[in-house]
């Protein structure tokens, strides 16, 4: 019994971790001088402060979909596990229908008469299960995924791009000779191939998507860093005698730390999107799990259908829309704001 | 000059314009003519008779070829009636002379193969095939004076020639595992013409083996492919056994098909076997000229040796046959057009039928010449939704109703919409003849075997399964559910089994309870029970297949017991098939022959997938069952058969090796001008017997093709008006 508590509480708490400490960086890069000035200036701008909250609140539903605790049943005086319930489940229970519904509708498509007329805001798909409540775990689903790729593909796109861009000669012909062929095959062609190896899971897309897209931002880095392993600290650090080691780590890679987050944030819609096209060709996520892409592959056929499904591709396809513009936004200022180049006059200093 | 040539484009691209302003995809001659206008949805494969088993291949290649016999069009139960043949033959019990091949064998000095003669007591059909019939014209045939075309008489040799096309290890026909234990002389065919183990002897080379069975040193790389790679330097004389695929030889005899003159056939079978009519009522007996495979083994092996040609699986890449159609053209993925066969024997339309024939107007053309309709068009269709709107255009003469639509089109009490009858459409339903099921694995530890714990089990899982529910939700309420193997239109259906498993929750979990599993939980683990779901996701169907997933998991985790889906790519899953590493799956069977063996021989021990690699994918073997089984296989549709099935079907429902889904219930539309229909999932060679009214197709046309202007007037104002804000910008900058 206990374990089943372990795992509810050790798979809770390494979300409430990530996040927790994505909360802790800020406020302590907050305390730096010239992160507080950046962050200020991100502040002002509306569009993001609008951005920000979106995805707040897009969090916080993530938060409440991972926070889960088991339930048990009694069966011979021993209980047994059931299945995790999150507190998502709790706050929102929908009732379960028999098969279609629109929204707010009385009656569902097989003519029955619902029980409570309009519970279920957006409608109930082929299954009789509530759209908005599967909408809503297609949120867990994403950022799953988002976040898990992106922390795939942090340690080998920084790390490959610091190597070849201070190094040069050899390990930069290696390096670029890898991600030239990689960015040879065509992405999806090559995601489908690598989901076909590992067979479909969240975990098992999350490597897939992180093989096929690591490349963009390790020549980011690695370019970034050939500019700057030029410039005058990196030489007065190597005439002081320091290590390679230190000088890519504790000098270069803090000066290149804007690209990376500006890369990664832009990225993170597009791997949200790339789930929904694997879900579309069948290959994303396994059939129980509701996704988005799951959720938009399903009104293909719902969409011909006569009377018209559309709630189902409508929800899903408004709920990763704004998810995905509001992470653009917001990317989109930070770059703004970060990269001298594009510094808009009218943002205060 | 030059502005004469911009105004000539001018008037050029005005007329392309104007020439495509129309939706038709046919020519205007096409649709204006006795011409059908069909679809297809997959390419067809095989338009060779040995292999095609699809039924979308037979909808095509089944007006082309003929067999012995044909079912009556429109009489109902199925009735037999000759086709080629004169008449439907009887069986007769007697004492036959057959000559076999010695082995190995032996030839007189003129070269003429010696036999041993035996005389054994065989079950013979005489049959006696019709003598004025001539293949479609082709060039493969020699110039005949007498219909002044390439075309030649069917001869009774041309039936043997398809059985040893049948029984040839190369083409691998589907149909070959059933055939071969009852008629005579056909395992000798095959086994003498399989592949086969040589031993190298002293000198021997890949390439003076290859010189000797294949006249061509080439195919050395082919004896090196069959084994491994292998190298002359692996070949130890003596030692070494190679494979190599033998030529097959068409002059090998089949000692249990005696041709008695060109009109006469004898087949001899060991045992009893009635359905064997039914099989030469289908494709794969069709006669098969041996000139046009010859033709096109000459075409398209042009480099190789005639042995090497014979060594290699080789499909008729067209059809020749004696049917009343001939395949004018085919564009893969784009459209088949067959037309009349000019040399087509006289058959008339039948002169009797239902009673409800007569009404309907089916009977109208009794005894006319067949067939009436000169051309056929498929057109390459892969999307239900484009042949719906097709054939609301009037583009189409025919229509399934998919669910999407089918609540609109068909209302409760499953008349058609009024909107639809107002345009003239004729609905038309049919129970199908097939079945749909979930199956147990029978040889998995866990949900499979024979102890009562174990069918509690399986009764369990099958009556928490609500079958109408599924029905409602993913079937628009179409179809019958099945409470034996048996679907209706078979002899041997009944509409209700006292033993079957019917929904029904309370009981399925004391049921579980006597199980062993009180509430899904194991004992020995105390968790839930975990079973899996083994199915194939193609992308394709990813969509639809989906819900059902989760309807099947829903539903049995109602007692407690865990559902684990394993969606795996197609040919993982048909390795788990073949290897029996499966628990649950889903399966679906449609008849060849209307017969109850065809479905009860999907539970017959003796067939099971895993051990014997046939249709009994349940790996379902209970030797009370295989037993009754055998006894009625060969039996006349009696009461005694009756009740045999009765019994067999009361085991089934006891042992639960499968969940029964449904046997389909499918409704077609038909446009008024389409004629003489009469749905059947069973009559493949149906179009001779159709008729189209042309002119009432070119008026439906007319009427319900008017172009709409409105969205292309609506376009040009709304790219006017986009070009608004630029010059709003233009001007504030130039002022």
């Amino acid at each position: 019994m206990l374990e089943y508590y372990i795992n509810d509480i050790l798979r809770s708490l390494f979300v409430l971790v990530i996040i927790g400490g994505g909360i802790y960086t800020v406020l302590r890069m907050n305390r730096n001088r010239i992160w507080h000035d950046v962050f200020r200036q991100i502040w002002s701008v509306p569009i993001a402060r609008i951005s920000f909250g979106v995805i707040c609140l897009y969090l916080f539903v993530f938060l409440l979909d991972s926070i889960s605790y088991p339930l048990f049943k009694e069966v011979n005086k021993k209980h047994v596990f059931v299945n995790s319930r999150t507190l998502l489940e709790v706050i929102y229970t929908p009732a379960r229908e028999e098969s279609y519904s629109a929204p707010m509708a009385k009656y569902q498509f097989t003519d029955k008469k619902m029980e409570n007329k309009g519970i279920h805001p957006a409608g109930t798909n082929i299954n009789g299960e509530d759209v908005l409540m599967n909408a809503f775990k297609g949120i867990k689903v994403a950022f799953t995924i988002g976040g898990l790729t992106t922390l795939i593909i942090l340690p080998i796109g920084i790390f490959f791009g610091l190597i070849a861009g201070y190094f040069g000669k050899g390990a930069d012909t290696t390096v670029t000779y890898v991600y030239s062929t990689l960015a040879c095959i065509p992405e999806i062609l090559l995601l489908i191939a690598l989901m076909n190896i590992f067979g479909n899971g969240v975990l098992q897309l999350c490597i897939a998507l992180g093989i096929t897209s690591w490349v963009g931002l390790c020549r980011i880095v690695r370019g970034e860093t050939m500019k700057q392993k030029n410039m005058e600290y990196v030489q007065s650090a190597r005439a002081l005698g320091q290590s390679h080691f230190r000088i890519i780590f504790k000098h270069i890679l803090p000066n290149v730390m804007h690209i990376i987050l500006i890369t990664s944030i832009l990225r993170f819609s597009g791997l949200v999107m790339a789930e929904v096209i694997l879900s579309y060709l069948g290959l994303g996520v396994p059939p129980e799990i509701a996704s988005w892409g799951i959720m938009i592959d399903q009104s293909r056929g719902e969409l011909a259908r006569d009377p018209m499904v559309w709630w189902n591709i409508i929800t899903a396809f408004s709920f990763m829309f704004i998810l995905i513009l509001s992470v653009n936004f917001f990317g989109d200022t930070i770059r703004d704001v970060l990269d001298p180049r594009t510094r808009v006059k009218g943002v205060k200093a | 000059m030059v502005q004469n040539r911009s105004k000539f484009l001018l008037i050029l691209i005005l007329l392309i314009l104007f020439h495509s302003c129309s939706n038709n995809p046919y020519k205007k001659e096409d649709i204006a003519g006795p011409i059908l206008l069909s679809a297809y949805s997959s390419e067809l494969k095989y338009v060779d008779p040995v292999k095609s088993y699809y039924s979308y291949e037979a909808t095509v290649i089944d007006q082309i070829y003929e067999s012995l016999f044909q079912y009556h069009y429109l009489k109902r139960p199925y009735q037999l009636i000759p086709c080629l043949a004169e008449e439907v033959p009887e069986p007769v019990v007697k004492d036959v002379m057959i000559k076999e091949p010695y082995q190995p064998r032996r030839f007189d000095r003129d070269k003429n193969e010696i036999f041993q003669k035996r005389t054994i007591q065989a079950i013979s059909y005489t049959i006696r095939i019709k003598k004025d019939i001539y293949y479609a014209p082709h060039p493969s045939f020699t110039f005949n004076k007498e219909k002044k075309t390439n075309t030649r008489r069917l001869k009774a040799g041309d039936f043997l020639y398809a059985f040893k096309r049948i029984a040839d290890p190369k083409l691998a026909c589907p149909i070959f595992p059933v055939l071969v234990p009852k008629i005579v002389g056909l395992l000798q065919f095959y086994q003498y013409n399989k592949e086969a183990l040589i031993t190298i002897q002293k000198g021997d080379t890949l390439e003076s083996i290859a010189l000797k069975y294949y006249k061509d040193k080439k195919a050395a790389s082919l004896i090196s492919r069959l084994n491994k790679g292998i190298n002359n330097k692996d070949l130890k004389p003596g030692k070494t056994k190679l494979l190599i695929k033998k030529p097959t030889d068409y002059s090998y005899p089949v000692s249990g098909i005696i041709i008695h003159d060109d009109h006469t056939l004898e087949i001899l079978l060991k045992e009893s076997y009635p359905q064997i009519l039914y099989w030469l009522a289908m494709h794969f007996t069709a006669p098969m000229p041996k000139e046009t495979i010859a033709y096109y083994r000459e075409r398209d092996l042009k480099n190789q040796s005639e042995e090497m040609r014979l060594a290699i699986p080789f499909y008729l890449p067209y059809p020749v046959g004696t049917g009343p159609y001939i395949l004018a053209s085919r564009k893969p993925r784009y459209e088949i057009v067959l037309k009349k066969n000019p040399l087509f024997r006289n058959e008339f339309y039948p002169e009797e039928g239902m009673q409800e024939d007569r009404r309907k107007g089916l009977l109208d053309d009794a005894g006319k010449r067949l067939p009436f309709i000169d051309k056929i068009i498929f057109k390459y269709n892969p999307e239900y939704i484009s042949v719906w709107n097709k054939f609301n255009q009037g583009y189409l003469d025919a229509s399934g109703i998919g669910k999407e639509h089918f609540d609109r089109i068909i209302g409760e009490n499953k008349r058609l919409s009024d909107r639809m009858r107002k345009k003239g459409v004729r609905l038309e339903s049919s129970g199908a003849s097939d079945i749909f099921y979930y199956g147990f694995n029978m040889l998995d530890p866990v949900i499979g075997g024979y102890s009562e714990k174990k069918r509690y089990l399986r009764q369990a899982i099958a009556r928490a399964f609500n079958v109408e529910q599924y029905k409602k939700i993913f079937r628009n309420r179409r179809g019958i559910i099945p409470q034996s193997p048996v679907p209706p239109g078979i002899f041997g259906f009944q509409e209700k089994v006292e033993s079957y498993n019917n929904f029904d929750l309370k009981k399925a979990k004391e049921l579980l309870i006597k199980a062993g599993y009180k509430d899904g939980i194991d004992p020995a683990t105390g968790k839930p029970l975990e079973i899996t779901y083994d199915t194939a996701v193609s992308s394709g169907d990813s969509s639809a297949s989906r819900p059902h997933l989760k309807f099947f998991k829903e539903q049995i985790e109602m007692l407690g017991i865990k559902v684990r889906i394993a969606a795996t790519d197609l040919n993982t899953y048909r390795k788990k098939i073949l290897d029996g590493n499966y628990q649950i799956f889903e399966s679906g069977w449609l008849l060849d022959y209307p017969d109850p063996e065809n479905f009860m021989f999907l539970l017959y021990g003796p067939n099971g997938t895993v051990k014997h690699h046939a249709d009994n994918r349940a790996n379902y073997d209970n030797p009370q069952f295989n037993e009754l089984f055998e006894k009625m296989e060969t039996m006349e549709n009696t009461d005694e058969r009756f009740r045999i099935i009765v019994q067999m079907s009361d085991i089934v429902n006891r042992d639960c090796p499968w969940i029964y889904l449904f046997h389909s219930e499918d409704y077609y539309l038909f446009h008024k001008w389409y004629q003489n229909v009469k749905v059947t999932d069973l009559i493949n060679n149906s179009l001779k017997y159709k008729k189209v009214d042309p002119p009432l197709r070119m008026a439906y046309i007319k009427k319900y093709n008017k172009p709409v202007y409105w969205p292309v007037l609506l376009f040009f104002i709304l790219l006017g008006a986009s070009f608004i804000p630029a010059i709003l910008t233009l001007r504030r900058k130039y002022r």
